[in-house]
């Protein structure tokens, strides 16, 4: 056994709630994907190559020159007021219409579900989420506490009609909040259809629901019509995360949300005690950046080449796959969502897939229970074409392979 | 002046994050006492390094495959640069458990009772209609390791019949080959021992996770495992613990340094589970703690092994 073993003599000093972090072994055998001789489809990582380096250092020389006693000060703890302005135009190109005055920037929008956790859940407290949801939600809300109930997603999005059935159940407590991710979601890349949209607003007024909803990937739509936003249907009922992560870059940490003026108040409270403001600096350049159209331009360049990736994966899929596999087909975002059958467990292959050199993340990370170990998460934003090609095809032989030992041992049928 | 020391950590293992922390925390205490230091995260740059560097030594602070399996012992002989620790020999048995159990049993070392198993035999044999028979033979629970793995990844203990497939399938994702070993039930120790003849043999560890059992998940869960030096044994069950830890070092030629993993039955027999060639060097790992115990501080231990290999 021989285990390199954490001894902490600390441990007794620990509060409760730190034990409630979700701990992982993954996370180790993922720490070797920071090797370049791995193929990573395991992160969530865009893709900084596409980006010009010339127009960054411009932007950044000019905010260093004409800002300098601003960027090196402490900020607002709201954030900065001309960057607010630059959001409610980054949202307005999804059809969103916001007030500076209901915004607050956060140090990336995992800042914001961390203040959200705080802000809306005690011990005990029941929250909604989708199954599978995303990983650092589950790890930003953990600890305080709550017992998370979750609704499967299909290809529309949640199903909606189940969590109904579930607020209708005479002895379910109500719910906190639903926390979705409706567009190309994370983990699974699908988007939420309108009248799953419909019926979720007219739940939540039914049933007095707060939703949040986490929007990182918005306008990562490659094809097709975007769905009007929740907060924009209902913004009584929303509260709305957004992100630079995506669409600028996650070096910079830039994240907001909006939502109804009480709830800023509280979260800017919250907010305070976490880390005063966040990076001055780094505010300042995003909203110079924003200032000028290259943002668009860039993004739209993005956009191509996660396109591009996205379709040479799906290629992948369908010519290297074992039949028994299915996968979603996203319209945007960074992520498909495999499904293998029933009996497989991708955590207990991931070893396999590393000694090949690859990696991905295993379905258990995505669900609080740890169950969907049949699924995993593949990234196709940062791993060249060549290497989604190859990548795949490795993969596939990694999935034969364990299929068979699967029917040698006769647990290839329940 | 003082030898040029290169710190080999981290590479491609299954263990890389521990060992890039084991490999740190020796770099540190080496610069500390006036070696020449380069800290190398092993590629496939490293023999074209070593060979421009040459350095005096290698320290090798790899855990895991390539680092523990005789790999990279092998490829510094080939280049003649001295290195910490044992030889190819010994660090391929050790990191091999069946080989291992083999020579412990013909020399009288006692190890639980195992079967081992491989992807071939289950695929192309059918072995999987052996497996009641082994669980019968065995007796429950049981453990299932792979047969090649430094650490607990891949170990699970299985306590009913019916999760002993899905065990498998866990253990087979670390090594082709795999082991079913008979549960001994009693106080888990790591003995350290250094040196080659006469090691000096350290204070004995006593390990009690709180899971019950000392997986991975006692690894990740604060608060569940708990350790105590000297281990809570009596006198004679210490002494006797130390003599077959000994035995199992020399016969395996264990050069200057090795941990061997004990489990003492309820029976205060010593049961060797394995042994170790590249024991872990973070803060929190065995052979320091133990070092410690012995009065050796962190720098004094890397130092001692140094010398060692050096002479």
């Amino acid at each position: 056994m021989s285990p390199e073993i954490i001894f902490d003599p600390y441990t007794k000093l620990y509060s409760e709630a730190s034990t409630l972090v979700r701990s992982s072994d993954i996370r180790d055998l993922l720490s070797i994907t920071g090797r370049s001789d791995i193929i990573s489809f395991g992160g969530g990582l865009p893709y900084i190559g596409g980006l010009p380096p010339e127009e960054f250092s411009r932007v950044m020389n000019d905010v260093l020159r004409e800002g300098f006693t601003e960027a090196f000060q402490y900020g607002e703890t709201g954030g900065l007021e001309m960057l607010k302005s630059r959001l409610v135009e980054v949202m307005a190109e999804e059809g969103l219409s916001a007030e500076p005055e209901h915004i607050l920037i956060t140090t990336g929008s995992q800042q914001a579900l961390d203040l959200i956790g705080r802000l809306f859940i005690d011990p005990g407290d029941t929250i909604v989420m989708e199954a599978p949801t995303y990983v650092g939600a589950l790890a930003a809300f953990c600890p305080n506490g709550p017992r998370i109930t979750t609704i499967p997603l299909d290809d529309m999005g949640m199903r909606v009609e189940l969590l109904e059935e579930e607020l209708q159940r005479a002895d379910a407590s109500a719910p906190k909040f639903v926390y979705v991710v409706p567009n190309f979601q994370t983990p699974a890349g699908v988007t939420m259809q309108k009248s799953r949209r419909d019926k979720l607003i007219e739940l939540a007024e039914k049933h007095d629901l707060l939703i949040i909803e986490d929007n990182p990937y918005g306008l990562l739509r490659f094809e097709g019509k975007p769905e009007k936003t929740l907060a924009s249907r209902a913004p009584h009922r929303v509260v709305y995360l957004g992100t630079l992560s995506k669409t600028v870059s996650p070096g910079i940490r830039v994240g907001w949300v909006m939502a109804p003026a009480p709830v800023v108040e509280k979260l800017a409270v919250l907010k305070q005690s976490a880390d005063l403001c966040s990076s001055s600096l780094n505010q300042m350049f995003a909203e110079a950046y924003l200032s000028q159209d290259i943002w668009k331009k860039n993004l739209e360049n993005q956009k191509n080449i996660y396109r591009s990736r996205r379709d040479t994966m799906l290629k992948s899929l369908e010519k290297h796959f074992p039949k028994e596999a299915r996968w979603t087909h996203p319209q945007g975002g960074l992520f498909i969502w495999v499904t293998l059958p029933e009996y497989l467990d991708t955590s207990k292959m991931l070893p396999l897939a590393i000694e090949q050199k690859l990696a991905y993340v295993p379905g258990t990370a995505f669900y609080p229970d740890y169950s969907g170990a049949n699924h995993m998460r593949l990234n196709f934003s940062f791993p060249p074409e060549e290497q989604i090609v190859q990548g795949i095809k490795r993969l596939g032989k990694v999935i034969r392979k364990e299929i068979e030992l699967y029917h040698s041992l006769g647990l290839d049928h329940p | 002046m003082k030898a040029k020391i290169a710190v080999l950590m981290g590479g491609r293992s299954l263990e890389r994050s521990v060992s890039l922390k084991s490999g740190k925390r020796v770099a540190r205490a080496l610069v500390s006492r006036g070696y020449g230091v380069t800290s190398l995260d092993v590629d496939e740059t490293l023999v074209p390094r070593l060979l421009s560097d040459r350095p005096d030594l290698v320290y090798i602070a790899l855990h895991g495959k390539y680092g523990e399996d005789g790999t990279i012992q092998e490829l510094l002989d080939i280049i003649e640069i001295p290195y910490t620790g044992p030889g190819p020999l010994p660090s391929m048995i050790g990191f091999n458990k069946v080989l291992s159990k083999e020579l412990f049993r013909a020399h009288g070392i006692p190890t639980p009772g195992y079967y081992t198993l491989s992807s071939s035999t289950l695929q192309e044999m059918g072995a999987s209609e052996l497996l009641g028979d082994a669980w019968e033979k065995l007796g429950a629970p049981l453990v299932v390791k792979p047969a090649a793995q430094g650490s607990a990844l891949g170990v699970r203990i299985v306590e009913k019949r019916e999760d002993l497939p899905g065990a498998l399938i866990a253990a087979l994702g670390y090594d082709d080959r795999v082991l079913l070993e008979q549960y001994i039930e009693g106080c888990e120790v790591a003995v350290s021992l250094i040196g080659t003849e006469d090691p000096e043999i350290l204070p004995v560890v006593e390990i009690v996770p709180g899971s019950g059992f000392f997986d991975f998940e006692s690894r990740y869960t604060p608060g569940k495992t708990d350790y105590f030096i000297p281990a809570r044994l009596d006198k004679k069950v210490t002494a006797e613990v130390e003599r077959v830890a000994r035995a199992t070092h020399e016969l395996l030629r264990c050069k200057d340094l090795s941990r061997v993993d004990i489990m003492v039955g309820l029976d205060n027999v010593p049961y060797v589970l394995e042994l170790n060639i590249s024991p872990g060097m973070t803060e929190t790992s065995l052979l320091p703690l133990a070092a410690e115990a012995a009065g050796m501080s962190f720098e004094d231990l890397v130092e001692r092994l140094v010398e060692l290999a050096l002479t």
